[in-house]
């Protein structure tokens, strides 16, 4: 999974060091890549449409979503292109520079930052050619093809054109320009007819009043304005109208006219020759036949055309085996040749998912048992997920694969660092969407022992009861009793008993708390009744063994005044279970943690013991009476 | 609109300091930055210009996208933010969760490629791991409240590093803190009760109300802009309630409309019959509680006449929204900061 990333490593400890640092160093942080600001803005865009489909898909489970998915996957490519102008833009007018020691910071490479966006510019320029590519290929369904690849190619490669175009506007004499001829070779095979028909018009030796009816020049924009237009082969007689066209083209080649018009003449009848030699990719090879010589060609026959084309040129790059493999009709193929060029899974998973949805590509299970979109989005929302921030939109795409999703997801919620409330919050939202009890009650310990590191009990102790784990909710009574002998105050305790109200008797170790606050209020009153209440109390949880030892000899230490208490407070049983306590405290092996907890010496425990046996004496003396 | 992070507080600037009564002024903090680099933090507090869609198509042609004008970098997710506006100065105020409060200026903010933005102070009230999470300004006195997660309230004055006093509010995390007098103030908390504190007398809180449900957090607290005795607030549970603080004990209403936890509440202040509030649901909610246009007021009757429209839907939380009349803006978890025009 993690082999595409390379880890980058930090040779440093991380933070500033107070002395002289070893010369070697202790400590290194690795780090996969992690994205450029404008990457999880593509991200988040991405993802917004990404649920959109999702949701579509959601309400209409069978039918045939043609145009949305046309009008998504439109909305894709402007995200890309939009990413393209934005990076340049931010590039070009000065951001980047007033930003650079943020973002630098965070990434933590040696390539210099101008780079890295020139390459994440490139990449996106890339995903845009391929993602149209397959728009036509796939999405397209039964429509003639021609008119749509000729808008591809004017779309992702035809500006160069346009600017030519522009600059020849502006000369006096646009023939003496040297690009002039191969401009108009070049719009001609691309499609952009009207172009080129300008340019014709810009040559000084056109003269649209001459009255020669054999000037080459006439007659050439005559054709060009007469030529049947690419978008109409979806009519019948499209096929018959071009030949009849290309004849009266035919009937002019051998007239005596410049060669350069000689060229746009054979050209436009479909020369094969000519058309390669004027051609500089296989793709507008490509298309050029099609547009000259089969204008109203299928689908599935664009592949031996494309053969043939390939042919000419040299060794075919990855992105053109990607077009290969869409020409070629194969969704998987196409998919796997996406992944291994585009690094970072992003046009991998969108592509597969709109395709499944389109319902190109089958439900197909890879040998690992798991299906195929699925894996890959899996893939995507783990790169998504190594980093921090990009938790939540990592979360929307594990939604939605139905296998494997829900297990990623707990992970992805576990690793998650809780910082503040609002995140705490918001994860466990996620759990209650997605139905992750136990993630929901794992997340709720992680906040309940934060809490607790930060002697917040209170907190601590309403995050622990979520999680209804009874072992942590005793640590945290432990925490809380020790708090309270070393503080002596329980303030925080009312308020979350309050809150927790019934919950209470949930652990032990918390009512026994409850309990304690209780008989330290009757203390407060300080009245005879509540005060022999308290007493009482006492005893009894002495006795129901509720209270645990370490808190034996506080209790027994609050129970001092009463030893001497006129009239006698606790009578012969209580006083026997007083000093049974006692004498095990004293006897334990751990009396000396004992004692230190209540900073009592060991004539502490000889005063005690006396105190008791005074007590009991008397109590036995009025009992008998 | 998507920016380059997620959006959690975002405020719009009370007066508008340009002539074009188009064009506002946002102040946006955000939460996702690296949290392990703390030598380098990429968290940002930055001003964008932006225009609102008017009523008129025609100007509506050449609105300008949002653009960022000046930024600077803080330490920790930003957890509230306030614009400070005296007549000459710009100023952002905005705590973090690492416990900081800044005071950021802008500086020449109608001249953007100048614009810039610096910080003037600082102050770490609470102890080292605190958090803070809400905060108010006294807008005419150059005071702060702040309340963190362990429950403390600070009261900071502007021109002084420490806290002008300290209490212990609450055993939970004050989510929610707002001044309704001069010298009162209101909590809300993880316990869904609201207390009322004097400043003069910071040590217990003068009076406490309580809502009936169980579990439930106080996230933000808000006072209508003419009757200062009604208070709304939104809670973890979807509801967003009325208070009247002249009343004892109970919210005057309780409404759910949110699926999961309401994160802001504000009243409009051109229309107060209407309170806005975003939720983690994605949605921003318009309540408008006199339909009717009833002269007589919402708030005291048992009203059900409430209407409810959705205003924004989008899918991932809306952390934080503002309005100024009628221009809404939300940011939102997608990294988008999202505006409207409500009618």
């Amino acid at each position: 999974m993690e082999e595409d990333h390379q880890p980058q490593s930090n040779g440093h400890s991380n933070g500033k060091p107070k002395k002289p640092s070893p010369p070697e160093t202790i400590a290194s942080i690795f780090r996969w890549e992690t994205f450029l600001p404008q990457t999880k803005t593509l991200m988040s865009e991405a993802e917004y449409f990404f649920s959109q489909i999702q949701k579509l898909r959601r309400e209409a489970p069978g039918q045939r979503l043609q145009e949305d998915l046309i009008e998504l996957s439109r909305h894709y490519r402007a995200i890309l292109t939009n990413q393209c102008l934005q990076l340049q833009e931010f590039v070009q007018s000065g951001q980047l520079d007033k930003e650079k020691a943020m973002i630098q910071g965070s990434f933590k490479t040696e390539a210099p930052l101008l780079d890295l966006y020139n390459e994440e510019m490139r990449t996106c320029q890339l995903a845009g050619v391929v993602w149209h590519f397959a728009e036509v290929f796939f999405l397209s369904g039964s429509e003639m093809i021609a008119p749509l690849l000729v808008d591809w190619l004017n779309i992702n490669f035809g500006v160069r054109n346009l600017q030519l175009f522009d600059q020849m506007q502006q000369e006096e004499i646009p023939e003496d320009n040297e690009e002039y001829w191969s401009l108009v070779y070049s719009c001609l095979l691309q499609g952009q007819i009207s172009h080129a028909r300008g340019l014709i018009q810009l040559h000084s030796a056109y003269n649209p009043d001459s009255i020669n009816p054999n000037d080459p020049f006439l007659i050439v924009d005559e054709l060009l304005e007469t030529m049947p237009p690419i978008e109409d082969c979806i009519y019948d007689n499209y096929q018959i109208a071009l030949a009849q066209w290309q004849e009266r083209c035919n009937g002019l080649v051998n007239l005596s006219i410049p060669a350069e018009l000689g060229t746009v003449l054979r050209i436009l009848v479909g020369d094969m020759e000519i058309i390669k030699e004027q051609t500089q990719t296989w793709y507008e090879l490509m298309i050029a036949t099609i547009i000259y010589s089969q204008p109203t060609v299928q689908k599935t026959d664009v592949r031996e055309i494309a053969a043939a084309s390939i042919e000419e040129y040299p060794e075919p790059t990855p992105v053109d085996s990607i077009l290969l493999a869409m020409i070629d009709g194969d969704p998987i193929l196409t998919i796997r040749l996406a992944c291994q060029f585009f690094e970072n899974w992003w046009f991998a998973a969108h592509l597969v998912d709109l395709l499944y949805q389109a319902q190109v590509l089958e439900p197909f299970v890879l040998p690992s048992g798991v299906d195929f979109r699925e894996a890959i989005l899996l893939e995507y929302a783990s790169v998504l997920f190594s980093h921090e921030s990009m938790w939540n939109v990592a979360a929307s795409y594990l939604g939605n694969c139905r296998k494997f999703g829900k297990v990623y997801l707990e992970r992805l919620v576990e690793k998650q660092r809780l910082e503040n409330d609002t995140k705490t919050l918001k994860l466990l939202n996620l759990c209650n969407v997605h139905n992750l009890t136990e993630t929901n009650q794992y997340v709720c310990k992680i906040a309940g022992m934060n809490k607790l590191k930060k002697r917040r009990f209170a907190a601590a102790v309403m995050w622990l009861m979520k999680a209804k784990d009874i072992r942590t909710v005793s640590i945290a009574a432990d925490k809380i009793l020790q708090h309270y002998s070393e503080t002596g105050t329980l303030e925080q305790i009312d308020v979350m008993i309050e809150t927790l109200g019934p919950d209470f008797i949930f652990s032990p170790k918390l009512t026994f708390v409850d309990k304690y606050r209780q008989i330290q209020s009757l203390w407060k009153v300080g009245d005879y009744e509540s005060v022999k209440s308290a007493a009482k109390l006492t005893i009894q949880l002495m006795s129901t063994n509720v209270a645990p030892k370490q808190f034996w000899l506080t209790l027994i230490y609050d129970l001092f005044p009463l030893f001497e208490a006129v009239p006698v407070m606790l009578d012969v049983a209580d006083v026997t279970l007083v000093m049974h306590c006692m004498e095990e405290i004293a006897l334990s092996h751990r009396r000396d943690e004992y004692l230190k907890m209540k900073n009592l010496k060991e004539e502490d425990i000889q005063i005690l013991r006396m105190a008791i046996s005074r007590n009991m004496a008397r109590a036995i003396v009025v009992n008998s009476a | 609109w998507t920016i380059g992070s997620v959006i959690s507080k975002i405020r719009l600037q009370p007066t508008s300091s340009t002539s074009d009564s188009q064009t506002s002024y946002v102040a946006i903090g955000t939460s996702d930055g690296d949290q392990l680099c703390l030598s380098n933090p990429s968290n940002t507090v930055s001003v964008w210009k932006m225009q609102f869609p008017s009523k008129d198509d025609e100007k509506d042609s050449n609105l300008e996208e949002p653009r960022k004008v000046c930024f600077a970098t803080t330490q920790g997710s930003v957890t509230e933010m306030k614009w400070f506006q005296t007549s000459e100065r710009d100023l952002v105020l905005h705590s973090t969760d690492k416990g900081y409060i800044c005071l950021q200026e802008a500086f020449d903010l109608a001249f953007e490629e100048e614009a810039t933005m610096q910080q003037l102070m600082r102050w770490h009230p609470g102890d080292e791991g605190s958090v803070i999470s809400s905060m108010d300004v006294q807008q005419g006195r150059n005071d702060v409240i702040v309340g963190t997660e362990e429950g403390m309230v600070y009261l900071l004055g502007l021109d002084e590093v420490k806290p002008k006093f300290q209490v212990s509010a609450d055993e939970l995390s004050i989510n929610a803190i707002r001044y309704v007098r001069s010298s009162v103030f209101v909590t809300g908390s993880s316990t869904a009760s609201l207390k009322f504190w004097d400043i003069r007398a910071p040590a217990k809180p003068i009076k406490i109300m309580k809502e009936n449900s169980h579990g439930a957090f106080f996230h933000s607290v808000t006072q209508h802009p003419s009757q200062p005795d009604f208070l709304a607030t939104g809670s973890s549970d979807g509801c967003v309630s009325i208070w009247d603080m002249r009343q004892t004990k109970w919210p005057t209403h309780r409404n759910k409309g949110h699926r999961t936890n309401v994160w802001e509440v504000m009243f409009h202040v051109d229309q107060p019959n209407c309170i806005l509030s975003s939720g983690n649901d994605g949605v921003a909610l318009l309540w408008d509680f006199n339909p009717d246009k009833l002269p007589s007021n919402p708030f005291e009757a048992k009203n059900d006449q409430i209407t409810i429209t959705e205003v924004v839907n989008t899918g991932m939380s809306i952390n934080s929204l503002d309005v100024r009349g009628n221009n809404l803006v939300c940011g939102t978890d997608n990294r988008a900061l999202i505006y409207r025009t409500l009618s």
